[in-house]
């Protein structure tokens, strides 16, 4: 939120000489990111890895000459202050005798509770590292594109192929490889094909897909697995094709194919050291082991026996109709898709079967009133998993496609795999009140069998006895009203929702309660001068979580920001955020005592120093918790620290 | 990653923000002249297609990265707006483009009605324009492209009074006097002051 409020950076380039009579420009982008963990926030802190501090630099530079670009954006991290620099020798071992402190008390480096989080900086976290995140040359010009190297591709509203950047939850997919479209007329043609590349380095946790470092084999919990890859080399093929462009129908056929390989060789099992990592061939290494054995070996080592992730072979087509030049009538958008999963061998095939997916949205509007209404019917549609080792959790949830899931783009009670098995609708009326005055409402319905993580056969049926489908099935209703009011010239604003949303199970029971407030108040007090103040504040309920002595119990949590901006180069800002979560009157029954504390500050601040280079600096605590952003979760730490981040265009 | 990477990483990290304090105490050392826009091609909420080449040359074009999820965005519309009114004879476009995904893109064209946006909304699904001219993904931002096809400001984030400054740079782009004091913020397309006499004609948008 106060990530919101940045300042202007004017750009400049570099010119050089020109080549054969042609402009040749080098723009460089400099991001560089220092960050201090004072403390985990978490129940105890040195187990979690408190007091770590990183930096994280990104240098993009892009080359531009007549309608060819090259780039390459070079990534670096270094950490310091971590678990296994304070606590191991210069062999890789615990140093007998040494503590770090803690939340409570004196930790022994030698003592369990950190030996396996001191190998778990080598295996999954905090890698000093440099490598090349982004690669790519591109010709654009009149409608034809080729880019070799990094590009970004969605297809069919992300059903068939999503591959596309979220700085939010810390996500830049590319596809490694060719992309190339073209644009004639009516026509339009896109193919693409390459390796899966996504960003290696999470900043928020430290995890990277980096091959695991080597880990004494005297470990006794990785004695029995060698230092290892955590990420496999996902092939991607996909294309598109358009007609109608321009005209009132418009049809678009999409599919894409995932074939996944192992990233390295492993020893058979009658080696002297099973199951070890080998690398025998350098063009696999590169494009990866696609043999039986060493997928079969590969995939069995990733979370979720039978799923999407250990489908060797997934492939979806989708078939969209789009009318969006219907005049009064509005405009229609309808596609839908059928994805196929293998396993190894044929007689995998029954255990992975296939899936559909229907989504629709038609908007029309009446004088002053807009209608958005959203239609989604997904039966055993799973969103395209990445191969990623559990060992990095934070990057757990990271898929290739994201079918719309119909609600809030920040909704996070979609637990389970609420959207693999849903029937929805969403309608959404906008009202224009008056000029510069907005109201709306809008109500969500939804039909899930999978937020309970049960399983449904490809024409939508629950695969359990009927007495237990009761309890499997979630019946969701969500509404909000809003008001969007610019007034004094447009320079002050009133932007706020409240809503509810009700999950029961099928059995009557309530699965998740909640009832929620948005705002958004800027007020210009100046001609450069402005405040505002921005927020959410939730009152929750989930039939799992908050437990304590007489069960689950309703918790309240929120996030509210005052920001002053001096334009053009001044913002500070001030927050507190807050949890009622899991306080310590309810985990004691659990015999925990020493929650952290619900309240978080901060204080903030963005400077714009030169008209190239802008400084954001952020010091207190964050809530973590659930962050879910177009449908993708992921569960982000709390943070207490400081943070500087700066950025520079040439 | 052995200690000679920690080396490598951190002298590259130095050595990238030594440049970076280099280039911002001297930035006459660099060329004034703004990166050539990249083409691209897009469709906008009405199915139409947009080619940016189709306008570079003719007119001075604002591309602003939005979303409908983004409140500053929704703070900085109305200015744009109130820009494209104003400043549309002289060869003046803005050119707005969604950064929403398949989570929220279904509301791209009722934001567009009912803000009232009167310039073409293009849908960057894919994120292929972000990844040109606004990497970052931040919103709102705007990239403003001169007729000679180069990016002449880059403009991230909106508070009240940096319409101002925004209008200041599409005058300078459209070669219109800007020596004179700092325009008041743009209001509305009937309250809005005529641009300066002082400016070259532009050719009207085509």
């Amino acid at each position: 939120m106060a990530g919101a409020l940045v300042a202007s950076t004017p750009a400049h380039a570099l010119e050089l000489p020109k080549l054969f009579g042609k402009h040749l420009v080098l723009e460089v982008t400099e991001v560089s990111i220092v960050s201090q963990r004072f403390d985990s926030r978490q129940v105890n802190p040195i187990i979690e890895g408190g007091g770590w501090g990183q930096w994280i630099n990104r240098l993009n530079a892009t080359l531009d000459w007549n309608h060819f670009q090259v780039g390459v954006r070079l990534d670096s991290a270094v950490y310091w202050n971590t678990l296994n620099q304070k606590c191991t020798d210069s062999a890789g071992m615990p140093r007998a005798g040494v503590t770090v402190p803690s939340g409570a008390g004196q930790l022994p480096c030698d003592g369990p509770p950190l030996v396996n989080n001191v190998q778990r900086d080598d295996l999954a976290r905090y890698q000093n590292s440099i490598y090349p995140a982004k690669l790519w040359a591109s010709y654009k010009h009149k409608g034809i594109e080729v880019t070799l190297g990094d590009a970004y591709v969605q297809f069919a509203r992300g059903l068939v192929l999503s591959m596309r950047k979220l700085d939010d939850l810390g996500i830049d997919n590319t596809v490694r490889g060719i992309k190339a479209s073209i644009t004639r007329g009516p026509f339009a043609a896109t193919v693409v094909a390459g390796l899966a590349n996504p960003s290696r380095v999470d900043e928020a946790t430290g995890e990277a897909l980096f091959n695991q470092k080597t880990v004494p084999q005297t470990s006794p919990v990785f004695s029995d697995r060698g230092p290892q890859p955590v990420f496999g080399q996902d092939q991607i093929i996909g294309a598109e094709l358009q007609a109608g462009r321009e005209k009132p129908v418009v049809l678009t056929t999409s599919m894409a194919y995932l074939n996944r390989c192992a990233p390295n060789a492993y020893t058979g099992p009658t080696s002297a050291a099973p199951g070890r990592v080998t690398h025998t061939n350098f063009a696999d290494d590169l494009l990866g082991y696609c043999d039986d054995t060493n997928v079969s070996t590969w995939l069995s080592t990733l979370s979720g026996a039978n799923t999407i992730r250990q489908a060797r072979h997934v492939a979806t087509v989708a078939q969209a109709i789009e009318l969006p030049k219907m005049g009064k009538f509005g405009s229609l958008y309808v596609v839908g898709a059928v994805q196929h999963r293998e396993g190894i061998d044929q007689n995998d095939l029954a255990d992975y079967d296939d899936g559909s997916a229907l989504y629709a949205t038609y908007v029309a509007t009446v004088k002053n009133v807009t209608n958005t209404v959203e239609v989604k019917d997904y039966r055993n549609f799973y969103p395209m998993a990445m191969s990623v080792d559990p060992k990095v959790g934070a990057f757990g949830q990271y898929a290739y496609t994201a079918p719309p899931t119909i609600e809030s783009i920040t909704q996070d009670n979609l637990f389970g795999n609420f959207n693999v098995c849903a029937t929805g609708a969403r309608v959404r009326t906008d009202v224009v009140v008056k000029k510069k005055l907005v109201v709306y409402g809008q109500g969500i319905f939804t039909w899930t069998k999978g937020e309970q993580n049960a399983t449904c056969d490809r024409w939508g049926n629950l695969t359990v006895p009927d007495a237990q489908k009761a309890g499997l099935e979630d019946y969701v209703v969500d509404g909000l009203l809003g008001l969007q009011w610019d007034f004094e010239n447009d320079r002050s604003h009133i932007y706020a929702t409240v809503g509810g949303r009700q999950d029961w199970l099928g059995t009557g029971d309530t699965f998740v309660q909640q009832w929620e407030l948005n705002y958004n108040f800027e007020k210009a007090i100046t001609k450069k001068v402005a405040i505002e103040f921005i927020g959410r504040h939730r009152v929750r309920y989930q039939k799992t979580e908050n437990l304590g002595p007489i069960g689950a119990e309703y918790w309240v949590e929120g996030e509210n920001y005052i920001g002053l901006s001096i334009a053009p180069k001044w913002i500070f800002t001030q927050g507190f955020e807050y949890s009622t979560l899991d306080l310590p009157e309810n985990v004691a029954a659990f015999g925990i005592s020493n929650y952290p504390a619900w309240l978080f500050l901060n204080l903030g601040g963005t400077y714009k120093f030169t008209k190239n280079t802008n400084i954001r600096v952020f010091v207190g605590q964050q809530r973590g918790g659930l962050k879910c952003i177009s449908g993708i979760c992921r569960i982000f730490p709390n943070y207490e620290g400081a943070r500087a981040e700066l950025t520079a265009r040439f | 990653m052995t200690g000679k990477t920690v080396k490598i990483a951190s002298a590259l990290g130095a050595g990238a923000l030594a440049f970076v304090l280099w280039a911002c105490g001297d930035v006459k050392s660099a060329s004034d002249v703004g990166t050539a826009a990249e083409d691209f091609t897009a469709r906008d909420v009405d199915g139409n297609t947009f080619r940016l080449s189709d306008h570079i040359g003719k007119q001075v074009v604002l591309i602003d990265f939005w979303a409908t999820w983004c409140s500053p965005c929704l703070a900085e519309m109305p200015h744009l707006e109130a820009m494209q009114d104003k400043y549309k004879s002289k060869g003046f476009l803005v050119v707005a483009v969604s950064m929403d995904g398949p989570e929220s893109i279904a509301d791209v064209p009722a934001f567009a009605k009912r803000n009232s946006m009167n310039f073409p909304v293009l849908l960057d699904e894919d994120s292929s324009i972000a990844s040109i001219y606004n990497p970052r993904k931040s919103a709102p931002l705007s990239a403003i492209i001169d007729k000679s096809g180069r990016i002449s400001a880059i403009r991230e984030g909106y508070n009240p009074g940096d319409e101002a400054y925004v209008e200041k740079d599409v005058q300078k782009a459209l070669g219109i006097d800007t020596s004179a004091p700092a325009p008041a913020p743009t209001q509305s397309a009937s309250a809005a002051p005529a641009a300066s006499s002082a400016a070259p004609a532009a050719p009207p948008a085509k």
